[in-house]
């Protein structure tokens, strides 16, 4: 049982941290929550499905064309909505919300009522020492999760973009003086945050259900995480997420969901009171 | 032609104007210092030609291009750069990425190496910390960086403000030093913001005098040096 | 240990936000409809429209929709001479009890007199409403006699109590199948609460106490069941009670459990979740042999005027319908019948007529009972519909009767 708590808690913590990340770079280049991000999540397992079961394409043609299309969306996004309101906190926020709602609801409209399903093309069950098991798709969206992650930490860490993008959110004003475009920047940053959020939903999906509220419970479970790990931190949200997940395995097996939860909770509650800016945050 | 000119510009911040109709122009290779009162609106003659403020009124010119109205980003492709107040180093990247940041409008990559190297070999010290965190580094460190990032984009006309803010008159002393030497083997421009007026008439060969957004005086530095004005409020002698 | 401020309020303010948001987010939204030169009974479709139990909502709405099409498209109904047209309202209560307590007051306010709703957690709050303003009100809720006793006389339940389902039928199927440790895995919700209350009590009257062997609850959204499954299948469960799960979560309880090595068997007794998407999220292989009441085999059904409505349902939404919506449907026919028959538009006047009235619905004859009834113990009022409850199983990916 404890391998298998073990196992659970490490593809949660990888799922979370994956729709965690475009959270998290969104945080920390514009010191903006993007309350949509749910709403990315779902379009991009609703455009994974439609892709998928609808049209025929192979899975990772699908998840390749969301890679293709959600930069787009993203910026369009940003230009046409986000970017007039980010200087104002609680319009941002405001902003964000009401895109959540509108299309949580048009969703329902659009979609239809019925949940769907995304198959991932691996299947079958990997038999772990200690009796554990780990489904085959599970197994990947983990390894998955975990190379995008890599794929953020260059991109963020050690390309000229990242070097830009983290230039822009230390001092926007200095990085204009080093030539580079805020705004552009910004946006560049924002269409790839958008991209996170739907290849993580064009994932997930693979693991659970696929319906136009399918965004919203993620969403707040990355909020907790990008509070716990310290706000833009993507290392800490990184911990965080396998904290997280570990968590919710080993609380839900040994104590049971309810009391698991409210222990976690607590925990959560604990790091924030001795850390309040979070596991990486600044002090 | 002369390199950068400014005519009759007006620009502020809201309500409050805090240029009133400055001119003033600087040749190819020139050395010109800005003296004022905190307040006077030097930093705001230095940001209104990079293009962080924007002009009300009047025009600012570089080599012949009417430059106000663009944005900062671009006005950093034409060859200025600015070691802005506080300079402003991204505490949280190092000198290595810091110096890169500031080559972000050069797009040819063997330029840039050999700049860096000549940014390393003016500053050793930024050589020897290339891995050190900026917002860790001593003040001092901290503007030779700014320095050195402003060179990243092999500028023809830097704007430095207030060089010796908080720092050891040694270390003032010192950067002043190389900015001299750029000035004169790159050939750089220099518009240098400086409220010890000492320095100030020191390293430029030429001043203007600020007092609430207008330029009330200007001058060769020796000349200004003299000047009545100057000596009882700047240099605080009687 | 250092703690900044700057950096508490931010936390602060984030936190804030989430909290915030999840209020804001689900504040209800209304929508009317058209307004006419006739005179118009409106009835309030309080209903989630979005969110986990959607589909739920959809499908109630849709049955009672397409019943007050049939009683206007036949005229309407007359009372004292004059006829009366039925208008729906929908105002989506996202399955949250505040927003469907606020749903309630402006439906109120709109000159709603009747209402449809579900849920019992989201019923729950409204009833001093319902009981205050007189709102007769048809409800898809489970439970017992927590909702259906003499003090809500205007609550009248559509779908069959658990008492009805895992008192009754539930027991039975155990029996049948011969359980020896019982898991209840539901949710952690008011129904899935009180449904562990009706079948903690029939094990215990049937003397069959001892089998369960746990019980879990958690929330309905849950996507990701392994950790309490771990938790559940230490204890070598042979059979797994889900009471109330929409498909989605039925479907996904099942696989993973499944894929944990269970070999068991399963029920979900109070809810009746739409077998397409349980099967395609679930997997064909995995959901085979489940067992589930209040659902049709749709080539089994049992009157020609439910394969019409079954007809006309595919024909204007592209799927099944789901238990929800029929048994919506019978119950406003039978609510529409009993206001001409009242000739009043006096709620009290309308719920007495109810209580005695019997209509030939879709299903044969639907009635309401409750009252001296043994079986539903405390109901104490005639509150409860009834009609012809189907054992399924799913074979091959297809529900059958189950003998
Ligand atoms: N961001 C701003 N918003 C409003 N007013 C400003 C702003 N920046 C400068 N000012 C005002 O504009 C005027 C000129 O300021 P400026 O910064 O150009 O002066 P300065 O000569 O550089 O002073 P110091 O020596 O203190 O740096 C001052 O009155 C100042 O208060
Ligand atoms: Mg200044």
């Amino acid at each position: 049982m404890f391998m298998q708590m073990a196992v659970t808690g490490l593809v949660l913590g990888s799922i979370y941290m994956l729709v965690a990340s475009g959270l998290t770079l969104i945080y920390g280049i514009m010191h903006q929550v993007n309350m949509a991000h749910g709403v990315f999540f779902m379009l991009g397992a609703m455009a994974t499905y439609y892709a998928t079961e609808v049209i025929g394409l192979p899975y990772f043609v699908a998840l390749f064309a969301v890679v293709l299309v959600f930069p787009i969306i993203g910026a369009a996004f940003e230009r046409g909505i986000f970017r007039n309101i980010r200087h104002i906190w609680l319009a941002g926020y405001m902003a964000t919300v009401g895109v959540w709602m509108l299309m949580e609801g048009l969703g329902w409209q659009v979609f239809g009522t019925e949940q769907k399903a995304v198959s991932f093309p691996i299947t079958g069950l990997i038999r772990l020492p200690g009796g554990a098991v780990l489904p085959a798709n599970k197994l990947w969206v983990g390894l998955i999760a975990i190379a995008i992650m890599a794929g953020v930490y260059y991109l963020v860490g050690r390309t000229a973009l990242g070097r830009q993008l983290r230039a822009v959110e230390q001092n926007p004003r200095a990085a204009e003086l080093m030539g580079i475009n805020a705004d552009r920047a910004m946006a560049k940053g924002f269409a790839l945050g958008v991209t996170l959020a739907a290849l993580a939903g064009g994932l997930v999906s693979t693991l659970y259900s696929v319906d136009p509220s399918c965004g919203s419970t993620p969403m707040l479970k990355a909020f907790i995480i990008i509070i716990l790990g310290g706000l833009g931190n993507v290392t800490g949200s990184v911990i965080a997420a396998y904290i997280l997940g570990f968590i919710d395995s080993f609380g839900g097996s040994l104590l049971g969901y309810q009391a698991g939860h409210f222990m976690g909770f607590g925990l959560v509650i604990l790091i924030l009171i001795f850390k309040p800016s979070g596991i990486m945050g600044d002090e | 032609m002369s390199l950068l000119e400014i005519k009759q510009v007006v620009a502020g911040y809201g309500p409050a104007v805090a240029l009133h109709g400055v001119s003033l122009s600087l040749e190819q290779g020139e050395r010109v210092s800005l003296l004022g009162a905190n307040g006077a609106g030097k930093s705001s003659i230095v940001n209104v030609v990079s293009g962080l403020l924007p002009v009300r009124s009047g025009e600012v010119w570089f080599q012949g291009e009417r430059i106000d109205g663009w944005a900062a980003h671009r006005i950093v492709g034409l060859g200025i750069s600015q070691v802005p107040e506080g300079r402003l180093v991204f505490p949280k990247m190092t000198v290595w990425e810091n110096l890169e940041l500031g080559a972000t409008s050069l797009k040819d990559t063997v330029q840039k190496s050999q700049l860096l190297e000549q940014v390393f070999e003016l500053f050793p010290r930024l050589a020897e910390r290339h891995k050190q965190m900026a917002g860790t580094m001593s003040g001092g460190e901290q503007q030779m960086l700014a320095v050195g990032r402003s060179l990243m984009s092999r500028p023809k006309l830097i704007l430095s403000d207030e060089i010796s803010m908080g720092l050891a008159p040694l270390v003032v002393r010192d950067i002043y030093d190389t900015l001299l030497r750029i000035n004169q083997e790159w050939g750089v421009t220099l518009l240098m913001v400086e409220q010890e007026a000492k320095l100030a008439l020191e390293v430029a060969d030429s001043c203007h005098l600020l007092e609430s957004g207008r330029i009330v005086a200007s001058g060769p530095a020796d000349e200004m040096a003299k000047s009545e004005l100057v000596r009882k409020v700047y240099l605080a002698e009687d | 240990m250092r703690i900044s401020l700057k950096s508490i309020g931010m936390t602060v303010k984030l936190l804030a936000i989430v909290a915030l948001s999840a209020g804001l987010i689900m504040s209800p939204a209304m929508t009317g409809g058209v307004q006419a030169e006739v005179k118009k009974l409106k009835i309030l479709s309080n209903n989630p429209f979005s969110g986990k139990a959607a589909s739920w909502g959809f499908s109630q709405d849709r049955g009672v929709g397409l019943a007050v099409d049939k009683v206007n498209q036949a005229g309407g109904i007359k009372i004292n001479g004059e006829t009366y047209m039925w208008e729906k309202i929908q105002c989506d209560n996202r399955y949250i009890p505040a927003d469907a307590v606020s749903c309630l007051k402006r439906g109120v306010a709109q000159g709603a007199k009747f209402m449809c709703t579900l849920g019992g957690a989201v019923t729950k709050p409204q009833i001093p409403l319902i009981n205050k303003d007189k709102i007769v009100t048809i409800a898809a809720i489970a439970g017992g006699a927590d909702f259906t006793n003499a003090n809500n006389k205007y609550l009248f339940r559509t779908m069959p109590s658990a008492d009805l389902t895992i008192a009754i039928e539930g027991i039975k199927i155990y029996k049948k199948l011969g359980v020896k440790k019982l898991v209840l895995l539901t949710a952690d919700n008011v129904l899935g609460h009180s449904d562990a209350k009706t079948l903690k009590n029939a094990l215990k009257v049937n003397k069959m106490s001892d089998i369960l062997v746990a019980e879990e609850f958690v929330p309905i959204d849950t996507g990701d069941f392994t950790p309490v499954l771990t938790r559940v299948l230490a204890k070598n469960p042979d059979h797994i009670e889900g009471g109330a799960w929409p498909a989605a979560g039925l479907a996904l309880l099942i696989k993973q459990a499944r894929e944990l090595g269970y070999k068991g068997t399963f029920t979900n007794l109070s809810g009746a979740p739409k077998v397409g998407p349980l099967v395609k999220i679930g997997g064909k292989k995995n959901v085979e042999g489940v067992i589930m009441l209040r659902l049709w085999p749709p080539d089994q059904l049992p009157t020609q005027a439910f394969k019409d409505y079954w007809a006309e349902y595919r024909k204007l939404y592209k799927q099944d319908p789901g238990a929800n919506s029929w048994e919506s449907y019978m119950a406003f026919m039978h609510l529409s019948a009993a206001v001409e028959k009242a000739q009043s538009l006096d709620p009290d006047k309308i719920v007495a007529v109810m209580r005695d009235l019997k209509i030939v619905s879709l299903l044969g004859e639907l009635q309401l009972i409750g009252k001296d009834n043994p079986l539903l113990p405390g109901y104490g009022i005639n509150n409860q519909y009834t009609s012809p409850l189907p054992v399924t199983v799913l074979k091959d990916g297809n529900p059958i009767i189950y003998k």
